[in-house]
């Protein structure tokens, strides 16, 4: 599976919320998840399984596919349960 | 039609003789059938028919033949005779190649490898050899040799690849001053030299020509370079010929646009009706063009005319330049940039037509500045995308001159040394410690070492920086720079914005690495091309630093190396958002290590795409693209005295602001992941932005600084 983190510049945040999505998998004990990032319009359709990005380029980002949106990009909770959930549904936790 | 040897003598023999002489007394003189001689007749026949003398035979079924006598029959035999007395010169192989296309090129019919081996007195078998050798000439210039049995041998391609190759044959083999000499004495003492001015002046009036390329100039009102004099002679006796014998130029349609306009165009039109009225040509209009992007690339001396892309071009070089040897041009660059134009302004439109600039120097330069030949193609790269064009070696070899040139001068000026005190508490143990590795990493001179309370007795005359070890009282955080008695990488780093490294004394170390490896290797291995070895070895050994280097500036840069007294503000106060904005973007640019284009390019983007960049409660995480106008990594943290609305629906107010700038994908993420750990850590976040104290925020962050 494959998670690409999406920002503006894809520069800053997105390297930052790969760092901490990578923490967050490694405390769920997930491997084989590669996780990368990339700038919003690098970024194409089918380039990965799930996409994740801020609450506000979400909408343009939930264009390429299945996307998770963080309200906060550094509140590890919010990070764990929708990680969690996106997990589950897809029945890989 | 050439003539062989021995046609020749008949013709000498008959031109010699008042009388008649028979078939049968030729064929005794020369010793050889009647049905030779009359073959040969034949020959000479056509040969004089060619060279446009009318009947001058008188021939008598009884009595034989007679030859007419005529002064240009004299003057056509004395020159045939000149050629004849070439022929015992013995020329070399290289010579021999060179001749033969010369000789290809400028005949209309073909040639065969018999005429060749007369000509040059060798056997055909060795010629055949050559051959292959001058197939790849040709080959070279997009031009073939095409060799067809009881035909001859001739050249086919367009006219433009045949003229180009002409005179790039001629320039290769002969130098403008000896091109000069000719033009002014009529004589050349190099026996394989007057073969290729006959190829090129034969029957041309030479000061004719000079007085009209004279004309030019003064119409233009500027002088030509020897080189461009030559290049112009060159082509226009080649122009002559060639449509004399009905070869038209055909340019290539490429940026027509405008050149009717030019003031070189005027001056080739006038050129040109002189011409042909003197030799009754009609000259065609792609001929006058083509002429007048001779005159365009003829170096202008001087010249007003501003060109704003090709400037943008230049400056980009000298940046690259800049950068590649860290050396800064200061004022002088003005001037650098000026010579630069002046030379590239007529080198465009040689590179775009094909014409190419022999650099008498090339070898030399080669060889004695292959770091800085390399370096310059690099460089150029940025030059070539302008004029749509790879760029040949010779043009690379120009440019070189003119950036070795540049060096120089910023190197001269630069050995005035900077003159650096050193502070430490007591003025002795840690000042010469640090004075040492000063010394050793910078291009500096120590005038003195001091403790911090004589620090107010300094003339400011008498330094240019101020390194200390500890706070100097009184004085502000701009005035000197502080540092650590030992000096880190990431502080060398910070020290190389103000002192000249010795980086320029590693690159002779390079060389004279790669100059006792190419030692090595010859004492067991035969080098074809010792100086196209180096150049790569070297190559290979500056890539892999390259890599290095970068791989250890990677680990290097810490958030604390980014983050430190300058570039860390505490409590600012700010009206709106645009202002935070605006305020942590002055922090990096009045440093230098963002521009202008940056801070516009941070606040489109928050127009493009709203408050995406107020990443977390609080927090504004605020940037652009590398290409946006980056000078070098860098970063600033500011907290608000009065929090301010971004318009992000869930995390405003924003309470600190973050401005970072990246110079490509990599350098920044240890630094940004260090600050990520720091955001992580609530505690730690909370005490930044409720802080009041900027050491306590400084601590913070050199706790977050350790991997």
């Amino acid at each position: 599976m494959k998670i690409l983190v999406c920002c503006g510049s894809g520069l800053g945040s997105s390297f930052m919320m790969e760092i901490n999505i990578k923490n967050v998998l490694k405390e769920l004990g997930m491997t084989g998840i590669e996780v990368s990032h990339s700038d919003l319009s690098s970024a194409t359709r089918g380039s990965a399984d799930v996409f994740v990005a801020t609450r506000d380029i979400a909408p343009e980002v939930a264009k390429l596919g299945e996307t998770i949106s963080l309200n906060n990009m550094i509140d590890k909770k919010e990070l764990t349960e929708k990680l969690t959930a996106m997990l589950q549904e897809k029945g890989l936790l | 039609m050439e003539l062989n040897e021995r046609s020749l003598e008949i013709l000498i023999e008959l031109s010699q003789n008042d009388g008649f002489l028979t078939t049968n007394e030729l064929a005794e003189r020369f010793k050889v059938s009647d049905r030779t001689i009359r073959n040969d007749v034949k020959e000479i026949e056509s040969h004089l028919k060619a060279k446009g003398f009318g009947v001058l035979w008188m021939k008598n079924r009884a009595k034989g033949m007679c030859l007419e006598q005529s002064d240009d029959l004299e003057r056509h035999l004395r020159e045939l005779t000149a050629h004849k007395d070439l022929q015992n010169y013995y020329y070399s192989k290289r010579e021999r190649v060179l001749l033969m296309a010369l000789k290809l090129l400028e005949q209309s019919g073909p040639i065969t490898l018999g005429w060749f081996s007369d000509f040059f007195g060798v056997s055909r078998n060795t010629l055949l050899k050559e051959l292959d050798e001058l197939e790849e000439e040709f080959q070279k210039s997009s031009l073939r040799l095409i060799r067809k049995p009881k035909v001859g041998l001739y050249v086919e391609g367009e006219e433009l690849k045949k003229r180009n190759m002409l005179l790039s044959l001629i320039g290769n083999t002969l130098t403008s001053s000896e091109l000069f000499d000719y033009v002014h004495e009529k004589v050349s003492t190099n026996k394989s030299h007057s073969y290729q001015y006959d190829v090129l002046f034969s029957d041309l009036d030479l000061d004719f020509l000079n007085g009209v390329i004279r004309e030019a100039e003064l119409q233009l009102d500027r002088q030509f370079t020897d080189i461009a004099y030559g290049n112009l002679l060159t082509h226009i006796a080649l122009m002559i010929k060639r449509l004399q014998l009905k070869k038209e130029i055909h340019l290539p349609p490429l940026e027509m646009r405008g050149i009717h306009l030019t003031q070189e165009y005027l001056v080739a039109e006038r050129l040109t009706a002189v011409l042909e009225e003197k030799f009754g040509i009609e000259i065609p209009d792609d001929e006058r063009r083509y002429i007048t992007f001779h005159l365009l690339s003829s170096h202008v001396m001087t010249s007003e005319v501003e060109d704003d892309d090709l400037l943008h071009v230049v400056e980009e070089m000298l940046d690259a330049l800049e950068a590649s040897y860290r050396v800064d041009f200061g004022p002088e660059r003005s001037v650098i940039a000026q010579n630069l134009m002046v030379h590239l302004r007529p080198s465009v439109y040689r590179i775009r037509f094909g014409l190419r600039l022999v650099n008498p120097l090339y070898e030399s330069i080669v060889k004695n500045y292959p770091d800085l030949f390399e370096q310059t193609r690099i460089i150029a790269t940025r030059y070539a995308d302008y004029v749509g064009m790879q760029i040949d070696d010779h043009e690379i070899s120009y440019i070189t001159l003119h950036f070795g040139a540049a060096l120089e001068r910023a190197k001269t000026k630069q050995r005035k040394p900077t003159r650096v005190v050193v502070v430490c508490g007591t003025g002795i143990g840690t000042a010469s410690m640090l004075a040492s590795q000063l010394t050793q990493y910078f291009q500096l001179e120590i005038t003195q070492m001091i403790s911090a309370r004589q620090v107010d007795k300094l003339r400011p005359d008498t330094y240019d920086y101020v390194v200390s070890t500890v706070e100097i009282p009184n004085w502000q955080e701009n005035d000197y720079l502080r540092v650590r008695a030992i000096l880190l990488p990431a502080e060398i780093e910070r020290l190389s914005k103000f002192f000249t490294s010795k980086g320029v004394k590693k690159k002779a170390q390079e060389i004279k690495q790669v100059q006792r490896i190419l030692e090595t290797v010859e004492k067991f291995a035969t080098i074809h091309d010792r100086q196209k070895l180096e150049v790569e070895l070297l190559y290979t050994l500056k890539r892999k630093k390259q890599k290095y280097d970068r791989a250890a500036k990677e680990k290097e840069i810490m958030l604390k190396d980014l983050l430190d007294r300058k570039t860390v503000q505490i409590n600012v106060e700010c009206q709106n958002w645009k202002d935070a904005v605006q305020q942590g973007a002055s922090v990096l640019e009045e440093k230098g290590s963002i521009t202008a284009e940056y801070v516009e390019a941070i606040f489109e983007n928050f127009k493009k795409m709203g408050p995406y960049m107020v990443v977390a409660p609080g927090i504004v995480l605020s940037h652009a693209r590398p290409e946006d106008g980056v000078n070098a990594l860098c970063m600033s943290l500011i907290t608000l005295k009065d929090p301010v609305e971004f318009g992000s629906e869930l995390n405003d107010p924003v309470k600190l602001v973050v401005t970072f700038a990246a110079v490509d994908n990599k350098m920044h993420l240890t630094a940004l992941s260090q600050l990520m750990n720091l955001f992580m850590d609530t505690e730690d976040l909370e005490r930044i932005m409720a802080s009041s104290n900027k050491e306590e925020v400084l601590a913070i962050i050199e706790k977050h600084s350790e991997k």
